[in-house]
């Protein structure tokens, strides 16, 4: 009988559906399958047979022990005895399970039922000696084998010399069914049984006959399409489209062939049949090379510079310096004396130690593992040709440069300027609560209201007939008789100022609410409105102005016309706080700026007809281009937006030069230009041409900072206005002066 | 080393006994005009010595005479001609006279030998060659911008100091006026004036001491800037904020008319239209003094013509022998025109609003013909100078200076003299140009704000008015 280790016993002996892949292998046919299992099956008969010749003569116990049989059986029990130990020693050092059954009948003390049909090592008796894997000659010379569960020794049991055994077996019975567990000390008998199986085991068989290979088929994954399917997804687009990982790796491995880094077909095995062989002295260039090829950037690193004679312990005499050479170099500075200085000696048991060494390994060390060993690729490009191609400001001449003037006289921040639209005179409003008006040309204040209040707001009337300067002070809006200009025009502008004694006491009672209109004793007018008021502007036809009252809330925003001295509220209610409000220069249309937003409403229609959307920070600042078609907006969050009212609602510059909030904005009604004041105390000035072509985006150059403000408790310049018909800017500042930039 | 030698030729129109003799004479290039004054002095054995200075090539020699030679391009192995004239003497300050408000304005009268100034709070005061204030009188409503004395007629000239008729006075201001006065400052008052002087609000109190409003000149809707006379003194130029430049009738003359011409309802009409009381006030202690020509109420005029050009406020004004008038605006140009044709001869665009233009009104008392060199500044730190000889198509010959670190508010020519100039800034400072120069003759810094206004009083005196209420003179032999 063949010798086969035990994980090929469990060869199943018919074997025609056998998971076993040998076999499927082997029988790739259908019809050897069939031949095959025939044989099987004849195989199968004459192990029935042989089963049951060994139950006869188990059955007479007596007649069958000089059978020629049991010796093989008891060499195939002592071979399967051995292999079993050395495998399931590890384990738990249990002879085995299937054994156990007789064991246990005879040792007690195990007190376990087990489960005859199984082979699962949860059914194993534990052994009852402890001692673990070890070489059981280390108790060879003991009196114990080893130790049990609770730590108590095991003695050896008292077995006889060798004769004694001789004879015990001659004497017993199951002598033939008795082996020995050296592990445990005990001799172990197996069960009729048990032997039974080992026969199986040794045929090939299963172990246990009640093992049936014939199990019906059960098809997890069949190729039948199931009306009723457990999952119903479609199939996913990537089982459809090749993989773009697996390009990659195609690609790349592609190119490496090309490259000739992988090496196919007939090369490579050209390159296999070469003989493996390096040069074991080259040099290290060699290996550099090889680097190389798959490394493209390394950089070998520096080598050191290889001894030369002057190295050597008894150089030649040219080597060796002379004392008068010596003499020099200790003159020279320590960083331009040789590093070595060549020495002489008889021999080699005379040179001293290197004094240098460790240093010179260290610093070597260093140099290796500091320097870069990869080449950095890096872009060339010129800076210039990263910047837009914008005009030089020399070119964009006029625009304000210079300081020229300081309007000095308001004695806190001045909040806001007015230039008056003739250029000659300039109104500013202060938080000391006096208007003043200047004359732009020599700088001097030539009239001044103390309105009490810190003035919010300056504008003039666009109408000449009446030379008026409207004012916003506190819940008031002032207009002012600035008299400037001749006899006639201050009788037109007091008789268009003094209200009426049945329109300043009677009128609706909504209007009473909104505004109440007085004359001023100095002749001009007067309004008192239920909310602070920021900001006046006026419509370019002088007649209409409007006011904004940020608190205000339904009454934020209320426009006033001077002709008939009525108010009115044209916004019942108001998308957030009003900042400021602007009239279209040309048609009837109406820009109201809340805290993050700019509404256009259509006057006419009555109608919203745009809405522009802000930045994060609350808006500060509106002006209007002289066209009407562009918007400058500027918000605390440090940003200047252009908005194009053609082209989208979202900026179409937004310019972030300032370094604190804007306050200001302002175009200039015929240059191009336009400019913005911040709290960090400058202003800068923008050059902004708009081309009448729609296809032409406008052309936005930054030209010129200007500075000259000193910035008080963190307020800059707080306002800023160019000069109507020169391209002159002029700031207010929170340091109460007026500066005047010109060209 | 041999040092560099230059042959130069001495030139001048001095009178003989200051002639060298026209020989070449070989000088060391290193000198400069003390040296080459040197020479002359020394060649003219004159004692005490003369300062002179050297004009090659129409420029004044500032460098020595070789950097000279070398930045104009001159040959120096050719033959140097070399004008000399005597040096000049650079203005001394005098004395300041304290004002009430900002001088914005001066002008000498013609007759009389007193100074006009005018403030930018409306009030006109004449001032003697003493320092003292003659007359003080409101003029303006709002801030005089341009003060002209209009001289009287060749022909009347003997008459009118025989008679110790008033001068008349043209002021311009920001209530959109222009006023013709008749000032009479007596001499023999003066110390009465003087005495008087804290109470001398109403001058016209004093018996021989009057202004009296004799024309107005209605057509400015808006400031008049500038207001000039011709060198005839029959005609004015006006020019302000609305862009207009109108041509007015001025002199004893009109006045003389309108005596002849008017009624006395006319003139109680034109004195109820006239207006505001201070005026009234005026013309009523005028006629309470009795005099035939201060009891006629103002007369109002209507301009003679508008010259047409100017877009924007026309700021400056020059008239010049030989009916030419030079304008400066805020819309960058300085225009020439043609009395005769009215119109617009030449243009000289720049990119700077322009604050003051003057021209020479004759050159060395030679009337002939007008002036060809007009001298303007304005928003700008530039003095320019522009020679309209230039021939159109050529570019325009325009020659500039940096004069002052700020604005140049004021220019006056110096009466008789072809060459030198005053400007005045708005950094205080006051100087006195020579045009054959980049130099200045002189630089005087008394004032401590802006320079408004600066004129001439005769061809020796110097004033200037500023930001800092001071009316300055200087000395300039």
């Amino acid at each position: 009988m063949p010798k086969r280790p035990k994980a090929q016993a469990v060869q199943p002996e018919p074997a025609p559906q056998s998971s076993s892949e040998e076999e499927q292998d082997e029988q790739p046919l259908g019809e050897e399958l069939d031949l095959s299992s025939e044989e099987e099956f004849a195989d199968d008969e004459g192990a029935s047979e042989e089963g049951e010749e060994e139950e006869q003569s188990e059955d007479d116990d007596e007649a069958a022990a000089e059978d020629g049989a049991d010796e093989d059986i008891r060499q195939a029990i002592a071979e399967y005895y051995q292999a079993a130990s050395e495998q399931r020693r590890p384990a738990d050092a249990t002879g085995n399970g299937v054994p156990a059954e007789t064991s246990g009948r005879e040792h007690e003390s195990s007190g376990r039922p087990l489960d005859p049909g199984s082979d699962s090592s949860e059914d194993e008796r534990p052994s009852r000696n402890t001692i673990g894997d070890v070489p059981l000659v280390w108790y060879k010379d003991e009196d114990h084998i080893g130790y049990d569960a609770q730590g108590a020794k095991i003695g050896k049991s008292q077995r006889g010399d060798k004769l004694e055994q001789l004879l015990a077996r001659n004497d017993s019975r199951k002598a033939l069914r008795t082996i020995y567990d050296a592990y445990n000390d005990e001799d172990i008998v197996l069960s009729k049984e048990e032997l039974r199986m080992i026969m199986r085991i040794r045929k090939g068989q299963f172990p246990h006959v009640e093992v049936n290979p014939y199990e019906p088929y059960l098809d997890y994954f069949s190729g039948d399409v199931d009306p009723t399917p457990i999952i119903n997804a479609p199939e996913p687009k990537r089982r459809f489209i090749p993989s773009k990982h697996e390009e990659a790796k195609i690609v790349k491995l592609v190119r490496a062939i090309r490259k000739g880094w992988i090496k196919t077909g007939k090369a490579k095995r050209a390159q296999q049949q070469q003989p493996q062989v390096y040069l074991l002295w080259g040099d290290d260039d060699q290996a550099d090379s090889a680097k190389t090829g798959s490394h493209l950037t390394y950089i070998p690193p520096a080598k050191p510079k290889l001894p030369g004679h002057e190295e050597s312990y008894n150089p030649p005499k040219e080597y060796v310096p002379t004392e008068e050479e010596k003499a020099g170099w200790e003159l020279l500075p320590p960083e331009e004396r040789p590093g070595y200085v060549p020495q002489a000696f008889e021999c080699l048991r005379h040179v001293p130690l290197y004094a240098n060494f460790i240093k010179e390994r260290f610093e070597r060390c260093l140099d290796l593992y500091l320097c870069p060993r990869v080449r950095k690729k890096r872009m060339f490009i010129d800076p210039k040709t990263l910047v837009p191609k914008l005009p030089k400001p020399q070119d964009l001449q006029p625009f304000p440069q210079t300081l020229a003037l300081r309007f000095s006289g308001h004695t806190s921040r001045v909040r806001c300027i007015a230039p008056h639209p003739s250029g000659q005179w300039l109104a500013s409003g202060s938080d000391d609560g006096t208007v003043r008006l200047w004359e732009v040309a020599t700088g001097r204040c030539s009239a001044k209201w103390t309105l009490g209040e810190p003035i919010m707001s300056v504008g003039w009337c666009p109408n000449a007939a009446l030379q008026l300067l409207g004012a916003a002070v506190g819940k008031r809006l002032v207009l002012l008789l600035s008299g400037l200009g001749g006899e006639e025009v201050e009788a037109a502008a007091r008789a268009a100022c003094k209200v009426p004694a049945a329109a300043a006491a009677g009128g609706e009672q909504q209007q009473q609410q909104l505004a109440r209109w007085e004359s001023r004793p100095d002749g001009g007018l007067e309004l008192h409105t239920q909310h602070p008021v920021r900001q006046i502007t006026w419509h370019a036809r002088g007649d209409y102005f409007a006011s904004v009252a940020p608190t205000g809330a339904t009454q934020a925003v209320l426009v006033h016309q001077l002709s008939r001295h009525s108010t009115q509220n044209p916004f019942r209610k108001n998308r957030g706080r009003v900042q400021r409000v602007a009239f279209h220069p040309l048609k009837p249309f109406f820009f109201v700026a809340t805290q993050n937003a700019v509404r256009i409403y259509n006057l006419a229609k009555q109608a919203l007809a745009k809405k522009l959307l802000g930045g994060s920070g609350v808006i500060s600042a509106m002006a209007v281009h002289p066209s009407g078609d562009h918007v400058i907006v500027g918000s605390e969050d440090k940003r200047l937006a252009w908005y194009d009212l053609d082209l989208s609602t979202s900026p179409y510059k937004a310019l972030r030069y300032h370094s604190y909030a804007v306050r200001g904005a302002a175009f200039h009604s015929t240059y191009p230009l336009f400019a913005s004041s911040s709290d960090d105390g400058t202003a800068h000035v923008f050059h902004g041409r708009v081309y009448a072509d729609l296809m032409t985006n406008p052309l936005i150059v930054p030209v010129k900072i200007l500075r000259g403000h000193k910035v008080v408790d963190s307020a800059g310049v707080l306002d800023c206005a160019f000069h109507p018909t020169q391209p002159w800017l002029f700031t207010a500042g929170a340091d109460g002066d007026v500066l005047l930039f010109c060209n | 080393m041999a040092e560099t030698q230059v042959l130069v030729r001495f030139t001048t129109r001095l009178p003989p006994e200051l002639q060298v003799p026209a020989t070449e004479v070989a000088v060391p290039a290193s000198l400069k005009r003390y040296g080459l004054s040197q020479i002359i002095n020394h060649l003219l054995a004159l004692d005490p010595a003369r300062p002179f200075d050297f004009i090659i090539d129409g420029e004044l020699l500032r460098k020595s005479l070789q950097a000279h030679l070398l930045a104009h391009d001159i040959s120096p192995e050719l033959v140097v001609e070399v004008e000399y004239v005597p040096a000049v003497v650079p203005p001394e300050p005098k004395s300041a006279l304290p004002q009430d408000d900002w001088v914005t304005a001066v002008a000498a009268v013609a007759s009389g030998n007193s100074l006009a100034s005018g403030a930018a709070d409306g009030v006109v005061r004449l001032w003697s060659s003493l320092g003292d204030c003659v007359l003080e009188f409101t003029a303006h409503k709002l801030g005089v911008n341009a003060l002209a004395s209009v001289a009287a007629a060749a022909g009347q000239q003997q008459q009118q100091q025989q008679q110790q008729q008033p001068s008349l006075l043209l002021s311009a201001g920001k209530d959109h006026a222009v006023r013709l006065w008749q000032v009479s400052a007596g001499s023999s008052m003066q110390q009465q004036q003087h005495a008087g002087k804290a109470s001398s609000s109403s001058s016209s109190s004093s018996s021989s001491s009057h202004a009296h409003c004799a024309v107005v000149y209605k057509g400015h809707k808006e400031a008049v800037q500038a207001v000039v006379v011709s060198p005839a003194a029959d005609m004015c130029c006006s020019g302000g904020w609305d862009g207009q430049l109108l041509l007015w009738r001025t002199g004893q003359h009109v006045l003389d008319e309108a005596a002849n011409g008017s009624t006395p309802d006319d003139a109680e009409d034109a004195a109820a239209a006239a207006g505001t009381r201070k005026k009234r006030k005026v013309a009523a202690a005028a006629a309470a003094n009795g005099t035939a020509a201060a009891a006629a109420a103002p007369v109002q005029l209507e301009a003679v013509a508008a010259l047409p050009g100017h877009v924007h406020c026309v700021s400056a004004l020059s008239w010049t022998e030989g009916g030419t008038i030079y304008s400066g605006g805020w819309d960058h140009s300085v225009r020439r025109y043609d009395v005769e044709s009215r119109t617009n001869t030449d243009t000289y665009n720049g990119s700077k609003a322009i604050y003051a233009v003057a021209a020479p009104a004759a050159a060395d008392g030679s009337s002939s013909s007008s002036s060809s060199i007009v001298a303007f500044g304005g928003a700008d730190r530039v003095l320019r100078i522009w020679d309209t000889r230039s021939v159109k198509g050529e570019g325009l010959a325009v020659k500039a200076y940096n004069a002052h670190e700020g604005w140049i508010s004021s220019i006056a020519w110096r009466p008789g003299n072809a060459y030198q100039l005053a400007t005045a800034g708005h950094d205080g400072a006051v100087k006195v140009w020579d045009v054959r120069s980049g130099v200045p003759l002189g630089s005087l810094a008394q004032h401590d704000r802006k320079v408004l206004c600066v004129g001439w009083w005769g061809a020796q005196q110097l004033v200037s008015g500023g930001a800092d209420c001071k009316l300055q003179l200087y000395d300039m032999p």
